[in-house]
């Protein structure tokens, strides 16, 4: 055995020399080699799956964005229909009721118009008969001439005008 | 001058008593390769890789999946990979490095030990890593020690040292026996694997060499080259699995 470690150079020192290198050897590549690169790959993929993961959020989103869109969109289309519908509902009900008011209102008129025409006529009538009732007494006064007014006279005027009255009414 | 071979790594000198040997030098050298290259990574890097970054990014990526494959998951594997990495990148630069010119040819002359009697003789400054037992013996024991520690770390101390020693049954007592043994087998093989690669080739570049100086030692450059990859990476697998069995649960 002695011959064989001899023969072979074995030492204890050397072997521990040689295991001290490798320990350092070790420690400097997992320090400034392995250990940085190891991380640096690790941070890659994970950044990567991050960015993945991201763009395929965001495109659910974008879907769902798009969805909601169409269905506003849809709903607003149908509630400017009927807010047109209402509209236009009530417009033609407005256009009834104002045609109403305004034929209401020409009748009105023409019944004011007619009424004031009746009073009017009603007015004429009455200064009319004034009238006459002077130009009758004038003619009369000056037909009769200085003959004295009795009563009698006068009495039959006024009737002579009553039946003239009631012929005209 | 005949080529001398020797199995042993030479000692070049001392410090406090401490053997330098040329095997120990060239893994100095390797280490600072190493230390300057993973420095010039770390200060170069960014999230949006460069060239060379994106190199070591795709190799780490590649090595990682190999080991999420026989780990089973992503977090096991991001683990022990830096040990892993550590094994075959040393091994392979160590091995790689022993190829270059200047490594077994530049050297002293000595006045030689007991055995030359005085007699002057050469011995290199540089000689490839795994050509000596120290490192291969040194990166073997680490290996088993890790695998079982990482073991012990992952199902707890009791659990791993019932793999060895169990008196549940006679079945389980010699399984046990043959586990321990089998990890002194696993050092051995480990060691003497990477060694005997590494020495018989660093052998046969310098027989070839010897006997034909030009173009004829090409090709085996080329098989050394190769030969140390498969080595480098035969280690650090075989640590893989090791430690792969240690950290999962036996039934």
């Amino acid at each position: 055995m002695n011959e064989f470690i001899h023969n072979f150079g074995i030492d204890w020192k050397l072997l521990l020399a040689q295991a001290i290198n490798f320990t350092i050897l070790l420690f400097l590549l997992k320090k400034f080699a392995f250990g940085p690169l190891m991380k640096m790959l690790k941070t890659r993929r994970e950044e990567i799956e991050k960015g993945i993961t991201l763009t395929r959020d965001a495109e659910i989103t974008m879907k769902r964005v798009n969805e909601d869109r169409e269905e506003v969109l849809l709903g607003a289309r149908g509630e400017a229909l009927g807010i047109i519908q209402k509209a236009e509902e009530d417009a033609s009900e407005k256009r009834v009721g104002i045609v109403q008011g305004a034929e209401h209102q020409a009748e009105k008129m023409l019944d004011e118009a007619k009424r004031r025409l009746e009073e009017e006529k009603g007015k004429i009538k009455d200064e009319v008969y004034k009238d006459t009732r002077e130009l009758v007494r004038a003619a009369t006064v000056h037909v009769l001439g200085k003959m004295s007014a009795s009563e009698r006279d006068e009495k039959l005027i006024e009737e002579a005008l009553k039946e003239l009255k009631a012929t005209y009414k | 001058m005949s080529p001398h071979i020797e199995v042993a790594a030479e000692t070049i000198g001392t410090i406090f008593g401490f053997p330098i040997t040329n095997t120990l030098i060239m893994v100095w050298i390797t280490i600072v390769v190493l230390a300057v290259f993973s420095c010039v990574i770390y200060r170069g890097m960014s999230i949006v890789p460069g060239r060379l970054q994106n190199i070591f990014e795709i190799l780490i990526e590649r090595f990682l999946g190999m080991m999420e494959g026989v780990f089973g998951t992503r977090d096991k594997a991001e683990k022990y990979f830096p040990v892993i990495a550590t094994i075959f990148l040393l091994v392979l630069l160590s091995n790689w490095m022993g190829i270059l010119p200047g490594v077994g040819s530049i050297g002293l002359s000595v006045i030689g030990g007991e055995e030359l009697h005085g007699e002057e003789r050469f011995v290199p400054l540089f000689r490839s890593t795994a050509s000596d037992l120290n490192f291969t013996l040194a990166l073997a024991i680490i290996s088993v020690f890790l695998t079982n520690i990482f073991g012990i770390a992952a199902i707890g101390f009791f659990k791993h040292v019932s793999k060895f020693i169990s008196i549940k049954s006679p079945i389980d007592f010699f399984v046990g026996v043959l586990e321990l043994i089998s990890e002194i087998a696993k050092m051995i093989s480990f060691s003497f694997r990477l060694f005997g690669n590494i020495f018989a080739g660093e052998v046969l570049l310098v027989i070839m060499a010897f006997l034909a100086p030009f173009l004829v030692p090409v090709p085996f450059l080329g098989l050394e080259l190769f030969v140390g990859f498969v080595q480098a990476l035969v280690f650090a697998m075989l640590t893989m699995v090791f430690i792969s069995i240690s950290v999962s649960h036996q039934h």
